[in-house]
């Protein structure tokens, strides 16, 4: 997952618009269910009603490039970067609204961070 | 030793979109030629090329499968599943690792990576569509048609500019010959009308540019002949093992002989006299045919 985010050679002046990025929105509308339902049916070309909330990628027939391609679409939609620890443990509609939800409201992810790095979450609170 | 035949044809072309249409276009000698319609060329000397007049690549593709085809896999496609409904083939699930696939290509993905480079270093994107490695890479079309029918052979692509067809012909030739696969889809695909393609090509000087009628722009070994012309399309042929072919009573169009392939190894853009000698000579031999006994020859014009 690493590298999915180019880095521009400085020779060429262009500066990527990092800093718009990581600004802590508050979320107060709370639909970002909805929202994540309505990005994952536009970008699979999928039919309304589809997607759920309890719906697996897999059984969307999301593979792991969809699933960037999704998680691009997010960061785009909610003007975020997803933690790779969050886009790595995103293999469901609930993982990336639960996911989605806990960056835009700054709450921990060190379970998910743990998750990524193949331990488990209680070994991680341990040390 | 094995004998290879051509038991399935298509192309999709600025002159036709099948093989019926296409070979009546060249009986008639209608060009294919017309000013470019896929982005504005105003700015460019060179202002026509031969492109697929009317394409809608949703009447082919469902929308999800099209995110994943750059144009000249789409053309790779459309060609190939005209090459298999010609040939009338249905391949047994057990037969499936003797299928293949050779799709020839000089650019690969150049509208794809066009686009993305214009984001990324005009409109200054940071990352590009998670999809543009697989959909540029060359050997996209082959693979592609490989998952369409679930060849699980041998699956190459060439690309050695104007010759990347005529080698993956020859190549798919050699597989089936030598044991390697019973039936190859061969051929080539292209799709280089992009901006950035065009300017390259003005800069070798080699392009004619029509003015006045584009339709006669292209006219190889006339005394005023101006350069070549740029297009895109595909042409897919099915090899066929023969005695393949004779079990299924498959109508065979032509019989693939002899191959030859060479290096020049002298000039980039240059041809010498020697390498082209060679080869010729390389595939009569295999084919054990005279030179007197040759029909047709087949000069690539430019």
């Amino acid at each position: 997952m690493r590298g999915r985010v180019a880095t521009l050679p400085g020779h060429l002046g262009v500066s990527a618009p990092h800093t718009k990025r990581g600004v802590k929105r508050s979320v107060t509308d709370n639909n970002i269910g909805e929202k994540v339902i309505a990005i994952i049916m536009r970008e699979q070309h999928l039919e309304p009603g589809v997607v759920k909330l309890d719906s697996s990628f897999a059984e969307l027939g999301i593979d792991s490039l969809d699933a960037v391609n999704i998680l691009f679409a997010m960061e785009e939609e909610f003007k975020i970067d997803i933690p790779d620890a969050i886009a790595q443990n995103m293999k469901s509609v609930s993982q990336a609204v639960d996911g989605l939800t806990r960056v835009l409201e700054g709450k921990d992810i060190s379970d998910l961070v743990a998750m990524a790095k193949g331990e488990s979450p209680a070994a991680s609170s341990a040390s | 030793m094995r004998r290879v035949v051509i038991t399935g044809m298509g192309v999709i072309a600025s002159t036709g979109k099948d093989v019926e249409s296409f070979f009546s276009a060249l009986l008639s000698g209608r060009s294919g030629i017309a000013r470019i319609s896929q982005f504005d060329p105003s700015a460019l000397t060179v202002q026509i090329a031969a492109e697929i007049p009317a394409y809608t690549p949703t009447d082919y593709f469902p929308a999800k499968r099209l995110e994943m085809l750059d144009r000249f896999s789409q053309f790779a496609l459309i060609a190939a599943r005209e090459a298999m409904q010609s040939s009338g083939l249905e391949v047994r699930e057990e037969e499936r690792t003797h299928f293949g696939v050779v799709v020839g290509s000089g650019m690969g993905g150049a509208q794809t990576l066009d686009q993305g480079y214009l984001n990324l270093y005009a409109k200054q994107a940071t990352r590009l569509h998670p999809f543009t490695i697989p959909k540029v890479m060359h050997n996209a079309g082959a693979s592609q048609i490989c998952m369409e029918y679930s060849a699980q052979g041998p699956s190459l692509a060439t690309s050695t500019a104007c010759s990347s067809a005529g080698h993956a012909i020859g190549q798919a030739f050699h597989l089936i010959k030598f044991g390697m696969a019973d039936m190859m889809l061969a051929g080539g695909a292209d799709a280089p009308i992009t901006y950035g393609m065009l300017r390259s090509w003005e800069s070798v000087r080699v392009l004619a540019t029509g003015n006045g009628d584009p339709r006669r722009a292209c006219r190889p070994f006339s005394a005023d002949r101006e350069g070549m012309v740029m297009g895109e399309g595909s042409a897919i042929l099915l090899l066929e093992e023969l005695e393949h072919a004779r079990r299924r009573g498959a109508t065979i169009y032509a019989e693939v002989s002899g191959y030859g392939l060479t290096a020049d190894a002298s000039h980039i853009t240059q041809p010498s006299v020697d390498g082209p000698v060679r080869a010729i000579r390389m595939a009569l031999n295999e084919g054990g045919v005279n030179p007197e006994e040759v029909d047709y020859i087949n000069a690539h014009g430019t």
